[in-house]
Parts: structure tokens; C-alpha cells; sequence
């Protein structure tokens, strides 16, 4: 009996610290920073769960507030709502490129320090429009914009390496490495109307407004320093070894395409000295099938696959050139080439150095057909 | 051949029967198992006649006795083959004859209710003593087959036997039961749990006896090496000591094939684990750690709990009391108004009271999953302590959360640990871990299956 008394009253003082129901919870989804004057506005997208039957309501709700520091911000918004904000599932932080110009690393603070939030949301930069205007357009088929765009970033960077998602994490372990500096990914409405914050927008076949992902921003001293394009962004994730799948198309005549399919590819690089010259060898190694051949060739001739196979790895190397030409235009240390001397010789001083590339593209499959329909007609 | 080996024999089998004629001058042993022969058939047709002639030699037996099964016995072995088989054995001058007189054991045995198996046999134990004794003995033609027979209870005079296989138990075991059994001192046998809670000294919420209606069952655990105490008036028999490992096999894992039994083994781990575990950690991960959630199970959780008046905690305890009453009102109803009256209870009232708002389906979803796994066991001891630790549990997640989880199944495992089943250790074959028994743990092994037991019941006799 004795026993039982002792465990209910251990029990009993816990006091259920830390207890909340679920229906007290405001989940929020994402958070966007903009300026205003010399004070933060913060603006919460929080879920609006609803029972499914009366999904006429919209599926989110944005409340704004403004404060000196985030934390405060997200205070005051609390008057503003019967529930308790709850972050742990916060899985978008939107900066507006005002704030990122001004400084990442002043706002990335709080969400380190606060024990609820995981360490892997996406960071993202809006561009050409305040953050707190594109948390608030509605998206389909995921009613969640934060997880719309989450999503999106994501598939974004393995299907097609066009953008690379920052996590939290990543983010403040790269910006803390001497010689590189972190990317982030950037997002943008096209054709922002009011509209496009209303249910109007998902119950269109056309919506009215929607979130795009865009390529990347990279950063210095955790400042916003520039955009990369297309191109550039391709380039980017060729050098640091983060091609999962992309295309890449090419001309294979005078007028038509081919697109060739990577599925795997692996970036190794090591350093030479010479005198006081350092050179980085970046070695690319990429399989790809022939997913699209619109040109009359003989595809079961080896000579045409070679063919291909050289017109890719001229199109890689121009990606690369291309993220190597921003490069030594830019102050931004984005590619990470001083990090990759620095680790082989601690004692490099940022002298001159150069990069030497070796791109070896091999094409394994040609798909369901063997040859083109076309080809197969001209024999 | 010896008459006197027979006689030997006695000593362990009470029901073992020899009764002397003196017929003229020769001396007539008829010799029967009493438990195993019809008794008017011996009677009618063996000591009547014997009574009415007069007989001179073993010939005249042969001759005058109405049997159509009747053989001449030439060595020991067929003679106890045929005596354990329900034979009447009459023996003149060392020479011995045998009679079918069989009793039918299984008329009025009825088919086992509370433990069903898909193959295998049906019969389960009556309250006739003899019979139970009898349905094992059917099973075990063997001398090696030991019954001790006692008696307890100053006013109700209970009988009471203790079974085991001579030559495979180990003998510290018995001598332990008995000496418990010696001791015993009550003026009342009720059942059979009266016997075993009397064994046992310490309060355990697990059992660590399992009690069975199927003959098959016992006789397969006699042959392991473990003991049985058959309890008269009591259909349930008792089978000691059993391990932790016990509960998650059944005897129907032995008459299947083996490979198969391995799912079924794991399926009934998993319940287990739900059966205790998924009430505490969904309180406790809904209402603490919400961190540790998908974003999207976590949406459709804070969708469901929409509107609910109670906390999860109340709104779990609700539902896990409206179960056990629904449970134990159908253990105790009728059987006719049984199904009608778990229709309203089971399917309208939880529709109701989703429908009004009072508890979320989430939460009976989990109440309801919780509840069904813990019904696996087909041990109502281990059932009710899964209960009791599905509680235990339940409140340490509601007020202290994940880590609340991680306390009570630290207890839970210490509790465990700690337990003795007759002086062996209750986690066996895990802990202490034997190799050679993981083949009957989780997986069950062909080879095992065949050829060996549980060493640690029978020290050396571990082949079959």
C-alpha cells in the first residue's frame, strides 16, 4: 500500500510540466522576416486544422506582428490568437532580401537556441517580393503552403539539381568552415494578386498566383551576396558533389534535341602544388541513359553514342565554367575551392590557384526503344 | 517376468490394481490400470467368470473367458505396453495373458472452449480426476510416467497428483513441489488456483504457472521435463514452471509447419508490445512530445481531438474502462444475448460517442488495438497482467511523457528480471541467454523441434 502511495505522489509532482493537448496547439508551419522601419516583422503561418466535411475555410492562417527581436514578435502574435504558438514543426523560415542583405546570421539565433524547433527546416530567401506576402498564397494539392514549397524545394534539387535546399543545420556548420560559405534556396510568387490568398486560388485548374522555386542565393559572411542562375546553380552542385538526377540536353544536329538522363553522378577532387601554384583536380564521374532522341541518326552505332556522350560533357563543362566564372567575380567563397586547399594544406595563405576539370560522361541505357523511329526509317 | 516388479510399480501408480483370486488352489493376479480400464467390464467379464468356473491352469482361462482381443504375454515390455494402454492383465504362475478392457475415457470429455487450436486434437480435461489422468496417460504409454497422488484439504479431502516424467525432470523441481505440497495445509480445495498460489511464495503480477485445459498440452510439457498437477474437480490442470518465453508460444505452434511459426511468434511479440506500450505512448507523445511527430500525423491527430471536451488522459481511461467492463460482461453473460449485447456495446456506443464529440476515434483506435493484442494471450493471468502494466504505463506517460515511457519500461524490465519461476530465472532462455534454445524462442527450428529440449529443465536427458 505504502508503494502505491509513493508512486501516485511521484507521479502527482511532476505537475504535467510541459503539457499541452493538441486542440490548444497552434502548429506553426513557417515563419517569414521582413523589415519594417528599424523593427522585425514576423509573420506566423499557422495550420488551421479542420475536420475534412467543411473544408471551405481556408487551410492556413498568417498573423503578423512586429518586434525587436523575433522572439518578441512571435510574443505579441500569441495576443492575437487563443492557442499556443508552437514551433516544433516549423519547416519553412522565409527572409525577405532585405533582412538576408542585412544579415542571416542576426535572426538564426533564436531558432538554434529554443529547444523545440527541430534543426531542419528550410531556410529561404524570397526574392523580388516581401516574405510575408508569398507565406500567404494558398497551394494545391498540398493545402500546406510551408510543406508545398518544402516539397517543391526538395524535388527541385533531386530530380532536376536546380536549386539545393539549406537545412538549419547545414546551413550554420558551413557558414562556421573557414574558406566556404553557405547557399540558400529562393523562392519567388508569380503574378502576385490578392487573390492568390484566397481559396480562389486552389479551386482553379489555373491558380491565379503561385510559389516558384528559383535557383540559389548565395551568401558571405552570412550576408546575402548575389542570385545564381540556371546555369550557374547546375554548375554549383556539379563542384560540391550534390547531383542526385538532372537533365541535360543537347544538340544532336543542326536543328533537334536529345536529353540525356543522369541518375548518378560523383565529383572527386584533389589538390596538386606546384611551386607556389595550387591546382584543384575535380574529377566527374556521371552515368546517364537517353531518355529523348529526336535527331535520325544511327543510335546503334557506337560512334553516334561517343558522339553524345562528348557533346554532355562539353554541356557539364560549360555549367562549371560557368559557376567557376561567378566565382572569381564574386567575394562570395559559395564553391568552396579555398575549403578543399585548406584541408589538404592548413597552411595556404588564399594565393592564386587554378582548376582543372575531367568530366566522364557514360551513357548505360537508350530506354524501351533501341534505336529512333527515325533513324530506323532513313536505314 | 515377475509378478513383484509389478507390485513395485504400484508405489508411483495408486491407480494401478492387483487384485488376488484364489480360485482351487491356484492363485489368479488380475492386474489393471483403474484410471485407464471400464470397471464393469472387468467385472463382468473377467472376475465373474473366474469366480463362476473352476479353473485349473492359464488354459482353461484362455478357454473360458469371453474376449475377443486376448493375447499370451512373452516379455516386459509388451506387458506394460498393453497394461498402459488399458489391457487387464491375469497372470497364473508367472505366465501372463492380457484382456482389451478399455474404458471409453473419451465419452462426456467435451471439446476445449477457452483453448483453441486449428490442428490438433479437440478434448479438453473434465472435472472427473480419473478421466484427466487418464487423457495424459493415453497419451504417455510409459513406467516412466509418474503419479504422485496426494491429499489436501482437512474437510474436502481434494486429490491431488503431482505428474512428471521419471527419467526426464529434474529432480530438485519435484522434490521442491512436493515438499510445498506436503506442507500445504487448508481445510478447502476450491480449484486449482488455490494449489498454485499456495506454491508460490511470492506475489508476482506475471504468472509463472500457466493453467490448461488440453491434455495435449500437459503431456507435451511432461515430456519437456516440466511437472503437472492434476487437481480433482478441476477441468484445469497445472503445468509448472513457465517462463516469460512460455506466453508467446501456443501448442499449435508444434503442429504446424515450422518455418510458418516463426511470423506467428513475431506477430504475437508485436502485440504484446502494442497491447502495452500504445496507450502510454500516445498520451505521451500527443500531449509532450509533439516534436517527435510527423508534421502530417501530428495535423490529422489535432483533427481528430478537434472538440473533445476531456483531456487525452481522461478521455484514454474512459474508453479503457468501458472495454474491460464490456469484456467482463461478456465473459458473463449468456452466450445467446453475448453477441446481441457486444453489437450495442462495441459498435454503437463507440460510433455514439465519436458522433457526439465525448472521445476522439483516434483514441479508440488505440484503446481498441491496445485491447484486442493483449487478447492474444490466451492465458487469462498474462491477459490481466498486461492489463495492469497497460496502466502503469498509461499513467506514466500522461504525467511525465516520453520520459515517463522510458521509466516504466525500465520498471517493467526490472520487474521482469527480477522474477523467479520454482527457482528458475523467469527470462530464460534470454536472460540467462542460451544459444541453443533460441531455436525454440522466436524461431522455432525443425531440428529443434524434433530432436531436442529445454536443457536447462533436464540437465542431461536433452535429446529426444
Amino acid at each position: 500500500m505504502k508503494k502505491i502511495i509513493i508512486f501516485i505522489i511521484i507521479l502527482l509532482l511532476s505537475g504535467c510540466y510541459n503539457y499541452k493537448e493538441l486542440n490548444e496547439l497552434a502548429i506553426v508551419s513557417s515563419i517569414a522576416i521582413d523589415k519594417k522601419d528599424d523593427k522585425y516583422l514576423v509573420s506566423a503561418q499557422i495550420m488551421n486544422a479542420k475536420q475534412k466535411e467543411d473544408s471551405d475555410d481556408s487551410q492556413i492562417l498568417v498573423y503578423e506582428e512586429e518586434g525587436n527581436t523575433i522572439n518578441e514578435a512571435l510574443r505579441n502574435i500569441s495576443t492575437k490568437t487563443s492557442r499556443i504558438l508552437y514551433e516544433g514543426h516549423l519547416s519553412k523560415l522565409v527572409i525577405s532580401e532585405e533582412v538576408a542583405k542585412e544579415g542571416i546570421m542576426n535572426i538564426l539565433d533564436m531558432f538554434q537556441r529554443l529547444t523545440e524547433i527541430r534543426n531542419e527546416f528550410t531556410i529561404t530567401i524570397a526574392k523580388n517580393i516581401e516574405a510575408s506576402k508569398i507565406i500567404k498564397i494558398m497551394t494545391s494539392p498540398e493545402s500546406v503552403p510551408a510543406e508545398y514549397v518544402s516539397i517543391t524545394i526538395q524535388n527541385a534539387d533531386i530530380s532536376s539539381s536546380l536549386t539545393y535546399s539549406t537545412k538549419l543545420d547545414e546551413f550554420i556548420s558551413l557558414y562556421l568552415k573557414k574558406g566556404i560559405d553557405p547557399v540558400i534556396s529562393v523562392i519567388e510568387a508569380k503574378n502576385y494578386k490578392e487573390k492568390g490568398t484566397t481559396t480562389d486560388n486552389i479551386s482553379t485548374t489555373d491558380p491565379i498566383t503561385s510559389i516558384i522555386v528559383d535557383n540559389i542565393a548565395i551568401t558571405k559572411n552570412g550576408k546575402l551576396e548575389d542570385f545564381l542562375n540556371k546555369n550557374e546553380t547546375i554548375g554549383y552542385n556539379f563542384l560540391r558533389n550534390q547531383v542526385q538526377e538532372m537533365i541535360i540536353p543537347v544538340k544532336c544536329d543542326d536543328k533537334n534535341y536529345a536529353s540525356l538522363s543522369v541518375l548518378k553522378s560523383k565529383t572527386k577532387s584533389n589538390i596538386k602544388k606546384e611551386k607556389n601554384q595550387y591546382q584543384i583536380n575535380f574529377n566527374i564521374k556521371s552515368n546517364a541513359i537517353i531518355t529523348e532522341y529526336n535527331c535520325s541518326k544511327d543510335l546503334t552505332d557506337e560512334k553516334t553514342i561517343k558522339e553524345l556522350e562528348t557533346l554532355a560533357n562539353k554541356k557539364i563543362k560549360k555549367y562549371i565554367n560557368s559557376a567557376l566564372e561567378k566565382q572569381k567575380n564574386s567575394k562570395s567563397k559559395f564553391l568552396g575551392l579555398e575549403r578543399l586547399i585548406y584541408l589538404d594544406y592548413p597552411d595556404y595563405k588564399y594565393e592564386d590557384y587554378s582548376v582543372k576539370l575531367k568530366v566522364d560522361l557514360q551513357l548505360n541505357r537508350k530506354g524501351e526503344t533501341r534505336n529512333s523511329s527515325k533513324g530506323d526509317k532513313t536505314k | 517376468m515377475d509378478i513383484k516388479e509389478l507390485e513395485n510399480l504400484k508405489v508411483f501408480n495408486p491407480d494401478l490394481k492387483i487384485r488376488k483370486l484364489k480360485n482351487k488352489k491356484i492363485i489368479i493376479n488380475v492386474i489393471y490400470f483403474e484410471t485407464l480400464c471400464d470397471s464393469n467390464i472387468v467385472n463382468d467379464f473377467i472376475l465373474k467368470p473366474i469366480n463362476k468356473n473352476k479353473i485349473k491352469s492359464i488354459e482353461d482361462i484362455k478357454n473360458k473367458l469371453p474376449n475377443g482381443n486376448l493375447k499370451e504375454i512373452k516379455d516386459m515390455q509388451t506387458l506394460y505396453d498393453s497394461l498402459y494402454s488399458g489391457f487387464t492383465i491375469i497372470c497364473i504362475d508367472n505366465k501372463f495373458l492380457s484382456f482389451e478392457t478399455k474404458a471409453k475415457l473419451d465419452s462426456g470429455i467435451i471439446e476445449a472452449s477457452n483453448e483453441k487450436v486449428i490442428k490438433g486434437p479437440k478434448d479438453a480435461f473434465t472435472e472427473n480426476y480419473q478421466t484427466n489422468i487418464g487423457l495424459i496417460r493415453k497419451r504417455i504409454r510409459n513406467k516412466n510416467l509418474r503419479v504422485i497422488e496426494h491429499t489436501i484439504g482437512t474437510s474436502s479431502k481434494t486429490k491431488i497428483s503431482l505428474l512428471y516424467m521419471d527419467n526426464i525432470v529434474n529432480k530438485d523441481l519435484v522434490d521442491k513441489v512436493e515438499k510445498k505440497l506436503k506442507s500445504m495445509n487448508m481445510d478447502y480445495v476450491a480449484n486449482s488456483n488455490y494449489i498454485f498460489e499456495n506454491l508460490n511464495k511470492n506475489n508476482y503480477m506475471m504468472p509463472t504457472n500457466q493453467t490448461t485445459e488440453r491434455p495435449d498440452l500437459v503431456s507435451f510439457n511432461l515430456m519437456e521435463g516440466r511437472v503437472a498437477i492434476v487437481v480433482e474437480n478441476t477441468p484445469q490442470v497445472i503445468i509448472l514452471p513457465t517462463f516469460f518465453s512460455d506466453y508467446i508460444k501456443t501448442i499449435d505452434d508444434y503442429y504446424q509447419n515450422t518455418k510458418n511459426v516463426t511470423i506467428t511468434r513475431i506477430i504475437r511479440i508485436i502485440a504484446l508490445i502494442v497491447s502495452i506500450l500504445t496507450p502510454g505512448l500516445y498520451i505521451a507523445l500527443t500531449t509532450f512530445n509533439q516534436e517527435t511527430l510527423p508534421t502530417s500525423v501530428l495535423i490529422n491527430f489535432s483533427i481528430q481531438r478537434e472538440g473533445v471536451p476531456f483531456p487525452s488522459i481522461v478521455e484514454a481511461i474512459v474508453m479503457w474502462i468501458t472495454f474491460e467492463i464490456l469484456r467482463e460482461s461478456d465473459t458473463r453473460i449468456p452466450f445467446v444475448i453475448g453477441t446481441s449485447m457486444s453489437i450495442v456495446g462495441a459498435l454503437v456506443l463507440g460510433q455514439a460517442a465519436v458522433e457526439a464529440g465525448i472521445i476522439s476515434p483516434i483514441m479508440i483506435i488505440v484503446i481498441a488495438i491496445s485491447s484486442v493484442s493483449s487478447l492474444l494471450f490466451n492465458d487469462n493471468d498474462m491477459v490481466n497482467a498486461i492489463r495492469i502494466w497497460k496502466l502503469i504505463f498509461l499513467l506514466f506517460g500522461a504525467f511525465v511523457g516520453l520520459y515517463g515511457i522510458f521509466i516504466s519500461v525500465l520498471l517493467f524490465l526490472i520487474k521482469l528480471c527480477s522474477m523467479e519461476s520454482y527457482g528458475f530465472d523467469y527470462t530464460l532462455p534470454d536472460a540467462p541467454f542460451s544459444k541453443e534454445l533460441q531455436k525454440n524462442n522466436i524461431i522455432l527450428t525443425k531440428n529443434f523441434k524434433l530432436n531436442k529440449r529445454n536443457h536447462f529443465l533436464t540437465k542431461n536427458v536433452n535429446r529426444r
